[in-house]
């Protein structure tokens, strides 16, 4: 990677860590301003480390020759100058190594502040320690930046997703009405009225999500009966149970031993309320959706609730690579809220052991005697 | 009348989707989740099916692949994954076509109708057919234009006569190589990308604006609808 003035560029056989996957390796058409500032950075310390060192050496040593008070030969005097030399070149390598990986570090910020969060610098394999933690400090900037990126641009595209069919219900409705397949009255026109609504919610339910990845949605926690909790969600969602035919009802171990949580009741209302209703959606007339309200099983210090369903349920395949929220999508439901309550609630949201159960696993902050 | 199958699982798309199709002519079905809608499919043979991606029970793509199990009826894929890997998944399991939501539902029923005459019009596995002004004949193995023969190899002929039995279908890549036999088994999918210049080559008469086989970018190829 080093190189004197003049003569053919040279670069290492392979690329280096950071060079993007689809950019040519050697570069063609000349080195790039970058690159080019990156092997001046190299040279120049280099440089202006061996000139320094070598004139301060040389004074050191014609002082040390004055100081034996002339007798000094002349051929050791030429010897002496040559390891003067000698030593200021080897300093100068020691320092053009360290330099390289700093200047592999300032190039790579360079790719970053283009949002190429992929870039990684090699790890120096000698050198003062400082320059192997400065890279390693880098690496682990890049890709915590890298996994950000990723979440908002998944982030978006879910959001995208999930506004594109009601979005197609009130394009559909609309064209519907102005082709004359469908009547123009007030009927319908409350109904698109509707449809606009639930863009509406969507989007309130975006700018929950956002203020929760930013850390700034605010929780009220407030000692909370579960149990009463859950009977409110199930009695409010028991006429919708009721269209759909499955039986809806609410299962504790015996209630006397929860005692209320620490929680904010609001939005565990909101996320229980969605995934009842998700589990209602999902399961076939005829079956059962339970909400269970219980300790946890083998542990005293926390307590669970259960959402179980005899529906399709999130396949067993599914869990292992996708998290909680992609699960739910997968089963071709979205809630902004289930994904607040898995950041936010601030409690363990565990997708279940088993396929068609989730769990809310809220933690006590006082142990069950 | 020809018959069509919608399964989507929100039932206002499916209506919508419904009473465009049936005010076209279409003889329509609904079904709201997968295994329904495979079990309709199997019943009452539609003559197309338009399904969503995500649906409740089984997903979509688990029908398209178990109805191209069975029969070869057109797909159109109603969905609202907009990603190119999802479109490639779609078209990977022979989807015929893919639209994505928010659609317009009078452009449904023109695509409708497109495959549907895109499939009827598609030759059965004969030894020989003429698509555009090309003259194909399979068990000779001969390509020809307004009587003048133009020389493929086995390759390219292969290649040319898959993407022309259905014109207007895309086919992806890999799709492409498994329809080309007696290519390496370990071939790379952009392998196909140099065969496809080479019959563009052959073929058109200007090879950088192609009129017979046409790219469709992120996906593969298809040849040119008359």
């Amino acid at each position: 990677m080093t190189r004197w003035h003049g003569g053919p560029p040279r670069y290492d056989r392979t690329p280096p860590p950071w060079w993007p996957h689809d950019e040519p390796w050697p570069p063609r058409g000349g080195r790039s301003l970058r690159e080019h500032r990156r092997e001046r950075f190299v040279r120049r310390s280099g440089w202006y480390s061996f000139w320094p060192l070598w004139v301060l050496l040389w004074l050191a040593a014609s002082f040390g020759r004055r100081g034996f008070g002339g007798a000094f030969p002349f051929g050791r005097g030429i010897a002496l100058l040559l390891a003067c030399a000698a030593v200021a070149g080897a300093v100068a390598v020691i320092i053009r190594r360290m330099a390289g990986p700093v200047a592999d570090i300032v190039s790579a910020a360079d790719r970053i502040a283009h949002r190429d969060y992929d870039v990684r610098v090699r790890e120096p394999e000698f050198g003062p320690a400082w320059v192997g933690d400065t890279a390693r400090a880098f690496n682990a900037m890049a890709s915590e930046l890298a996994s950000q990126d990723k979440a908002r641009r998944r982030l978006m595209a879910d959001v995208a997703h999930e506004l594109r069919t009601p979005l197609a219900i009130v394009q559909g409705k609309l064209e519907g009405l102005l082709d004359g397949v469908y009547p123009r009255d007030d009927e319908r026109l409350q109904g698109l009225l509707e449809d606009t609504r639930v863009l509406g919610r969507l989007v309130e339910d975006l700018r929950t999500l956002s203020t929760a990845e930013s850390g700034a949605l605010a929780l009220s926690k407030e000692p909370t009966d579960i149990v009463a909790l859950a009977h409110d969600v199930v009695s409010s969602l028991s006429a919708h149970a009721e269209s759909a035919g499955v039986a809806l009802r609410v299962e504790t171990d015996s209630p006397a031993e929860i005692p209320p949580i620490a929680i904010d009741p609001l939005r565990l209302r909101e996320v229980l309320t969605n995934l009842v209703a998700n589990a209602l959606r999902h399961t076939p007339r005829g079956g059962r959706v339970i909400v269970g309200v219980g300790s946890r099983e083998g542990g005293t210090n926390s307590v669970e609730v259960r959402v179980a369903d005899n529906g399709a349920g999130i396949s067993a395949e599914d869990l292992p690579q996708v998290d909680y929220f992609r699960a739910v999508k997968a089963q071709g439901a979205f809630s902004s809220v289930e994904f607040v309550a898995r950041k936010l609630l601030a409690v363990a949201f565990d997708p279940s052991r088993r396929p068609r159960e989730v769990v809310i696993d809220l933690p006590l902050e006082h142990p069950l005697p | 009348m020809p018959t069509v199958l919608v399964v989507d699982d929100e039932p206002q798309i499916a209506t919508i989707a419904r009473d465009y199709l049936s005010r076209a002519g279409f003889s329509v079905a609904v079904a709201t989740d997968g295994t329904s809608g495979l079990e309709m499919a199997r019943e009452s043979r539609p003559d197309l099916v338009v399904l969503d991606l995500g649906l409740p029970h089984l997903d979509g793509l688990a029908v398209a692949r178990a109805l191209r199990r069975e029969s070869d009826v057109p797909i159109i894929m109603l969905t609202a994954r907009v990603d190119e890997a999802d479109r490639l998944a779609g078209f990977d399991v022979g989807a015929d076509d893919y639209i994505t939501k928010p659609f317009s539902p009078r452009e449904l029923v023109a695509r409708v109708a497109s495959v549907l005459r895109r499939s009827r019009h598609a030759p059965a596995a004969g030894a020989r057919f003429d698509v555009a002004d090309l003259s194909i004949d399979v068990a000779k193995m001969r390509v020809e234009r307004r009587g003048s023969l133009i020389d493929l190899t086995a390759t390219e002929f292969q290649l040319l006569t898959a993407l022309a039995r259905y014109p207007g279908r895309v086919f992806t890549r890999g799709q492409l190589l498994d329809a080309v036999r007696g290519m390496e088994v370990e071939s790379f999918e952009r392998a196909i990308d140099a065969h496809v210049k080479n019959v563009r080559r052959k073929l058109e008469r200007d090879p950088h604006r192609p009129r017979y086989v046409l790219t469709v970018y992120g996906i593969g190829y298809k040849f040119a609808e008359s």
